[in-house]
């Protein structure tokens, strides 16, 4: 038996709104203390990884792990039908084929409650090896957000570089190239507003716009967001939720191929 | 993979004009050793002069793949393991096959091997074709071939969820490993021109070959450096070479495309093949080309966008969509970067989630007929 109640329910809400372009079917993985999803975009150029911890329900219960296969416009849809306030409750038994959904308005005066068929993912569980970024930007994800949507504009792909100076976002198109720089700044007066960046050396990465826009949709789940990058590697588009979980996206670089 | 583990062919030397056709069938893919080195030359012969594929041609499968004969010196001194070097070639053309070869031999038999190895693009045609020769009538080399043909790569390139050129040869070096250690031989160390990024390319070699003690070194231009993959280089060239030399189509009973085989060196960039494509180019809709081209280059495919010179359909592919945007660089996978899991380290947790995806997915006449899983019974009213 599985159950989870959330008294925001609009961060199940706006995860879901921000993979569901990503990704068409993943799984929900629920353990004693933890609910998590992983999965791949179908060109395996993205990965999203969600994790949201117990202590950020007001109520948790997993009798035994369990594996919840969905589908993401589906539970989108489904979705749709719950208020931004509504508190929504998850529940699933361990051999069902059905994932209830409670949607109950803060009044307790409407209680709606859905059910959404599950179905048998084939998915591999994928470890992602650890690795020691060399640059690591925390910015607002407003901002971030701002950047990638004006960057669309003029190109297809954007060039993170981040060095001494800061942040410098470069793209260039048939009609002509920006360029975006964003520097430290520590003395804003919110930590949200603040940009932090921690470069041990250089780096320079190339990416698909299309697939940023995508992170993008995450931007709601909190007020900043981190982007970690090394050379060659996946960059880790980060937003955390508040203080217990996180939606984290990798993006695989474009690289440069020495043809032969 | 090795349907018949039983070699087809015993005691060639006194069948000397054995009927190559005969082989085929059990042995493309086998990748169980030759039993000797007349049998491996015999079907080398007949794989790169195509007298072997199948007819029609392969779309379905992947093409052969031939393991030598290990020669006595590496079986009789497999304790010190042997040094393999792994290289391709024909990874730009836009026509026929890619090869990947790897050629391994004892250390201690460094001496025999022959000299003046060297990138096979660097070496003249002439030299490369003798060190060829020295390699094939040695009696200390071993040597793997892998053939992806054009329809394979073009097929794999095409897919829904493309299963890239990179990702292609890492597994065919992968298999032409595998083919070696389960031969009985075993592999000191690996020396590998890489493909893509060689940090993550080495960390997925000492994954899947994990407890095998194998060392891999994978560098860029390992080819120029390393004797092994110079070799190996060098079977790979040739053998691509021959193939094209010999390509038989396989369109039809007697098909010969316009200019033949005025194709130049299959590289887009080159005048001749370009010529050689136009010339081509949807001369029997809708197949678009003859399965030599490689569907998925991006000359051939926006030759077939625009309408295939003059009468062809305009084909469209699902699988283009996604990677209109090649400014800017290749776009990478994910899968180089990610490690599957191993029940070991996925914990008690993991290890119940596994099994729980590893059910069998439920048959589709339980949806069809609208049954679902009950988990309590309530009793009628």
């Amino acid at each position: 038996m599985f159950e989870a109640r959330l008294t925001q329910g609009k961060v199940f809400k706006q995860l879901i709104e921000a993979l569901k372009d990503l990704v068409q079917e993943a799984n929900i993985d629920c353990s004693d203390d933890e609910m998590s999803i992983q999965a791949m975009d179908n060109s395996h150029v993205a990965l999203v990884a969600v994790s949201l911890r117990s202590g950020g329900f007001d109520h948790f219960r997993c009798d035994r792990p369990i594996s919840l296969g969905f589908n993401a416009t589906n539970m989108g849809k489904i979705l749709k039908c719950a208020g931004n306030d509504d508190i929504i409750t998850l529940k699933a038994e361990d051999d069902g084929d059905s994932l209830a959904l409670v949607f109950e308005s803060p009044g307790q005066d409407r209680i709606a409650d859905f059910e959404l068929k599950l179905m048998d993912i084939d998915s591999e569980q994928l470890g992602i090896p650890d690795t020691e970024y060399k640059c690591t930007i925390q910015m607002p994800s407003g901002e971030f957000q701002r950047i990638i949507r004006d960057m669309q504009v003029l190109g297809d792909t954007l060039t993170i570089s981040c060095t001494k100076e800061g942040v410098k976002f470069h793209v260039a198109g048939d009609l002509g190239a920006g360029n975006v720089l964003i520097r430290q700044n520590n003395t804003a007066e919110k930590d949200e507003d603040k940009v932090m960046i921690d470069m041990q050396e250089p780096v320079e990465l190339t990416f698909a716009l299309r697939y940023l826009n995508f992170f993008t949709k995450a931007t709601s789940l909190g007020p900043t967001v981190i982007l970690s990058m090394s050379p060659e590697v996946p960059v880790v588009v980060e937003y955390p939720i508040g203080e217990t979980g996180y939606i984290k996206y990798y993006l695989a670089p474009k690289i440069d191929e020495d043809e032969d | 993979m090795a349907e018949d583990p039983q070699h087809p062919i015993e005691g060639t030397e006194t069948h000397p004009s054995i009927d190559p056709s005969v082989l085929l069938p059990f042995n493309t893919r086998s990748p169980a050793p030759q039993p000797d080195r007349s049998t491996t030359k015999l079907l080398l012969d007949s794989l790169l002069k195509n007298s072997l594929r199948p007819e029609p041609c392969d779309v379905f499968g992947s093409g052969p793949l031939l393991l030598s004969d290990i020669p006595a010196v590496i079986r009789n001194n497999n304790e010190r393991g042997v040094i393999l070097g792994i290289d391709e070639a024909g990874r730009g053309p836009v026509l026929g096959p890619m090869t990947y070869a790897a050629a391994f031999w004892n250390p201690d038999s460094a001496d025999s091997i022959p000299r003046g190895f060297n990138d096979s693009k660097q070496l003249t045609p002439e030299k490369r074709a003798s060190l060829f020769e020295q390699i094939l009538s040695s009696e200390t080399i071993g040597f793997v071939l892998r053939i992806l043909h054009a329809s394979e790569i073009s097929r794999n390139m095409l897919r829904r969820a493309p299963y890239n050129l990179n990702a292609m040869s890492h597994d065919a070096a992968i298999e032409m490993i595998w083919a070696v250690l389960n031969a009985g031989v075993r592999i000191d160390t690996c020396y590998i021109d890489t493909v893509g990024i060689a940090d993550s390319y080495t960390r997925m070699l000492e994954r899947v070959f994990e407890g095998k003690g194998i060392t891999f070194i994978v560098e860029k231009k390992a080819d120029a450096k390393y004797a092994p993959c110079s070799a190996a280089s060098v079977v790979a060239k040739e053998s691509r070479d021959t193939i094209i030399a010999n390509w038989k189509w396989t369109e039809a009973h007697n098909y010969e495309p316009k200019n033949s085989r005025e194709f130049g060196s299959g590289y887009p960039g080159d005048p001749k093949c370009k010529a050689w494509l136009d010339s081509n180019c949807n001369i029997d809709v809708p197949f678009g080309f003859p399965d030599f081209v490689r569907f998925s280059w991006a000359p051939a495919k926006n030759a077939l966008k625009d309408g295939g010179g003059e009468s062809g359909p305009v084909i469209r592919w699902d699988a283009d969509e996604d990677e209109e945007d090649e400014s800017g660089g290749k776009q990478s996978s994910m899968d180089s970067f990610v490690v599957s899991k191993t029940v070991e380290d996925m914990g008690r947790k993991g290890r119940i989630l596994e099994e729980l995806r590893r059910k069998k997915p439920r048959l589709d006449i339980f949806n069809e007929l609208g049954l679902s899983k009950v988990t309590k019974f309530v009793e009628a009213p």
